[in-house]
């Protein structure tokens, strides 16, 4: 063979190591229920879209630009389908609830907090973190601001500080980890809110409030807790009265999505073994194929 | 280089950013979209109900179709084919036991043997009778591929769902029709994007629901009835019949008279056709033929059945019902019984509903005739208890009433209460035993009897403020409005027997005796501001049941913002709360 069908049959071998890993969303999902993460139950049925949950993010986190009060105050928002920014960490956003158009849904969306996040595994100086409560961090200091979480997030929640032209971080909800969670209290958004929409506690909890409170009201419940498998499990689960994708909610498989990256990624650069094996390889053709020495041609007499 | 590679390589690059420019065209042109991918959103005007042309999907049934399937517009054919009549496009009917002139299928001559040869005769009727007026120099419809094959057309939903030769759910539709092409992930048809079940969800549910598929169904309601009544001056021979086992053939006999759907079903059953197709044959034929005889006839054009102007039940008050000898009031008892014997008042039930069949859904008997007591095949394997008492069906007593209730006027208090028959006192509302007549049930004491003396009329709760003012709560006219909304309501009046049921509505799970001061909210709901998780804190609460009320009975006044409740506090110095 020529060294051109030699190269493509050993890059068509090298994937195959990719095929025997498998995913690891269902033990992420055990680990995170046995270590107690929070979540919280997100009743979409009760909110009235006041916008208090805005308004308390903006004030418990400092670093955000200041809004005044009657920015939250301001209803002709809900026109447009609004998305998170680097200014905000959490929108709501108004939706209506065919076939009833006068019907209204009203949806906070914030960072999902995954427990197999993308951004974390798509991150190649981690610079996100899991915590053992259930908050995916993100550290500025080693973020090198190449945007691949921006890429990997299946619910487009990071947002890039473009504006910022010295010093631009990836923004998203922290879950209010530095100032709440980590103390055990509940997220500044959880607390603001009057109909008391947003339920804190444990995980593996919430999944058994929310399956009771489908029980009770099944008239107004669509049977399924979004979040409970969606891309492996997320911290933030919803509950709805219509079609999940019809308010904002995209129909994810519940496959985590670092399971489809992390096989290759991992098994390419296994303890090193398929570089080191590959080279070791090549090396040893060329020694095999390395040129003769030849004997010196007899000088014919002069 | 040699010239011939330079040549190559600026071609390429040529090549590539063309088609930079072409993808960057093509993902600005798209609508830049959430990836939510069906979310709309409410604008500030309100939304009328508009009904779109009524349209009917041509499928056949195979997949893989080269070009999009045609909708067609059936209205337009009949208007203007008003002189040549049915005839020029649909079959006669050969079947003399059946009446109507035509049966409703397409094309008259239809080879069905494989795909070719039906298109072929789909192609030779549609295009042969257009080109053929095309040649008289009449006005005529498409006769070029893409004209009645439209692209784009078919993206909305609403016009979808109807099969030519027997009616087909949305589901099934979507599955066998629509995903053929638009197939999740695998594009067959290149230029079918997919189509998200959520958009089809909603027309299965509506079909669940009997709110009609897509196209508004037509609800031979008291109304119709009483026209037909009066037009055919009540020559019931003229519409209903029965199969009779004995002649072999469909006779009329008096006092069988029942809804067309007992015996025909959505789909064909032996002989017996499909309700769509006998409704159509039987109505369409008549209407033509007292029109053709210069008699005042009904429609027939789809749009003429099919529309929004259907009667409700209110502007139906008036109308006569149909008279089959039914009684004013039935006594509904079984041998052995445990309670009472339930006077029915059948008459004053006419009035709450559109027609027969929202009670009587397969026969004109009484339920104790399919329903018994241990369940029979006849009665879907449904006892009589349940066919009373269950609280999820349409046709029970308890379950129209669980619908009653969800109506604005009593979901403000009855959206909170579950209902458990078993826990209710309430069995001794209907099961009265006999009676000559209705007496008036009781109305609810006046307010003033039940609240104690000192309590103000307009309360200030003030337990949790901070940033606002406490609010000032109006209660003796709240408990004014509802106690006249209960006892205006001849549902809500038998069972609100308690003279406490209105205050029930908020003040729950507590003991409660008139002119006595009731334990405050914040006896179970505490004012920390930390929620927890089974009941919410008196923040929480307080919201809940007073921003949910206002929801759930679609009040005027929908607080959204803080103030329309309880001012805001002058801000101290800098900064909110």
């Amino acid at each position: 063979m020529d060294r051109r069908v030699f190269l493509k049959r050993l890059a068509a071998l090298g994937t195959l190591p990719g095929l025997l890993t498998s995913r690891n969303g269902q033990a992420q999902e055990q680990q995170n229920a046995a270590a107690g993460a929070y979540g919280v139950l997100v009743d979409t049925t009760l909110c009235i879209g006041c916008r208090r949950c805005e308004q308390a993010c903006n004030q418990i986190n400092q670093d955000l630009p200041r809004r005044r009060l009657d920015y939250f105050k301001d209803y002709t928002v809900f026109t447009k389908e609004r998305r998170m920014d680097s200014g905000t960490y959490t929108v709501v956003n108004r939706y209506e609830k065919a076939p009833n158009p006068a019907k209204l849904v009203f949806v906070k969306f914030q960072c999902m907090h995954c427990l197999s996040p993308a951004c974390m595994s798509s991150c190649i100086v981690a610079a996100y973190t899991q915590e053992p409560q259930g908050a995916v961090r993100y550290d500025p200091w080693k973020c090198i601001g190449c945007r691949y979480c921006l890429a990997a997030c299946p619910f487009q929640v990071p947002a890039y500080e473009y504006g910022n032209a010295f010093a631009p971080r990836v923004r998203k909800c922290t879950f209010c980890f530095d100032q709440r969670l980590s103390k055990g209290k509940v997220p500044a958004c959880v607390q603001a809110c009057p109909m008391q929409v947003m339920t804190f506690g444990k995980r593996s909890e919430l999944i058994t409030i929310g399956r009771e409170r489908i029980n009770q009201y099944p008239g107004q419940y669509l049977p399924h807790i979004y979040g409970e498998h969606e891309v492996g499990g997320t911290s933030w689960l919803y509950l709805s009265g219509v079609p999940f994708e019809q308010i904002g909610l995209p129909k994810f498989g519940y496959a985590p999505i670092p399971g489809y990256t992390e096989p290759i990624q991992h098994a390419v650069f296994k303890y090193f073994l398929p570089p080191v094996a590959l080279y070791g390889l090549l090396g040893g053709f060329m020694w095999f194929l390395r040129p003769k020495k030849e004997k010196p041609k007899p000088v014919p007499d002069e | 280089m040699k010239r011939k590679g330079r040549v190559f390589f600026i071609a390429l690059g040529v090549g590539v950013v063309f088609s930079l420019i072409l993808g960057t065209i093509r993902i600005f042109g798209a609508t830049g979209k959430n990836p939510s991918q069906g979310g709309k959103v409410a604008g500030e005007q309100v939304r009328v109900e508009v009904l779109p042309k009524l349209l009917i999907l041509v499928s056949t049934g195979y997949p893989n179709l080269e070009r999009p399937p045609v909708k067609f517009y059936h209205d337009k054919h009949t208007n203007a084919l008003k002189k040549e009549g049915c005839g020029i496009c649909h079959p006669e009917n050969k079947n003399k036991e059946i009446t109507g002139q035509f049966t409703y299928s397409y094309p008259k001559v239809k080879d069905e043997k494989n795909k070719e040869t039906l298109m072929n005769s789909y192609h030779t009727a549609c295009i042969g009778c257009h080109k053929g007026r095309i040649k008289e120099g009449k006005k005529s419809g498409p006769a070029t591929c893409g004209e009645c094959h439209i692209k784009k057309a078919h993206e909305k939903i609403q016009y979808l769902a109807i099969k030519p030769e027997y009616y087909q759910p949305a589901q099934d539709v979507y599955h066998q029709e629509c995903l053929a092409c638009h197939k999740q992930g695998k594009k067959l048809n290149k230029d079918a994007k997919p189509l998200p079940w959520g958009d089809f969800y909603l027309q299965v549910k509506r079909e669940k629901e009997g709110t009609g598929a897509v196209w508004p169904q037509v609800h031979f309601d008291y109304y119709l009835h009483y026209k037909h009544d009066k037009a055919l001056e009540k020559k019931c021979e003229l519409c209903h019949h029965i199969y009779s086992e004995k002649e072999k053939k469909l006779i009329y006999k008096k006092g069988t008279e029942s809804s067309c759907r007992d015996c025909h079903k959505e789909k064909a059953v032996g002989e017996t056709r499909s309700f769509r197709e006998v409704a159509h044959a039987e109505c369409i034929s008549c209407h033509m033929e007292r029109k053709k005889e210069g008699k005042e006839a009904g429609p027939f054009t789809c749009e003429g059945c099919h529309n929004l102007r259907q009667r409700t039940v209110e502007e139906m008050a008036d109308i006569p019902r149909p008279d089959l000898k039914q009684k004013d009031r039935y006594l509904i008892s079984i041998d052995d019984a445990t309670l009472n014997a339930v006077p029915f008042n059948h008459k004053a039930h006419e009035g709450y509903t559109r027609s027969c069949r929202d009670c009587h859904h397969e026969t004109m008997n009484a339920c104790n005739k399919c329903h018994t007591l241990k369940g029979a095949k006849e009665g879907g394997n449904v006892t009589l208890g349940e066919a009373y008492h269950e609280m999820s069906s349409k046709w029970s007593c308890i379950g129209c009433h669980e619908v009653k209730k969800s109506e604005p006027s009593c979901a403000g208090c009855h959206h909170l209460i579950e209902n458990d028959l078993t826990q209710t006192s309430s069995c001794g509302v209907c099961h009265r035993g006999p009676e000559e007549k209705t007496e008036g049930a009781k109305m609810l004491p006046a307010p003033d009897q039940l609240l104690p003396e000192k309590l103000a009329n307009q309360l200030n709760l003030g337990a949790l403020e901070k940033t606002y003012k406490a609010a000032t709560f109006p209660h003796l006219l709240i408990i004014k409005k509802l106690t006249d909304i209960s006892n205006k309501d001849k549902l809500a009046r038998p069972f609100h027997t308690q003279g406490m049921t209105i205050c029930a509505g908020c003040h729950h799970y507590t003991p409660m005796e008139a002119q006595k001061q009731l334990a405050p909210c914040s006896t179970c709901h505490s004012i920390r501001r930390e929620p927890r998780k089974s009941v919410p804190t008196l923040f929480g609460a307080y919201h809940r049941q007073c921003v949910g009320c206002h929801e759930k009975m679609q009040l005027k006044v929908q607080p959204r913002d803080c103030t329309k409740c309880h001012e805001e506090k002058p801000k101290a110095g800098a900064g909110g709360k």
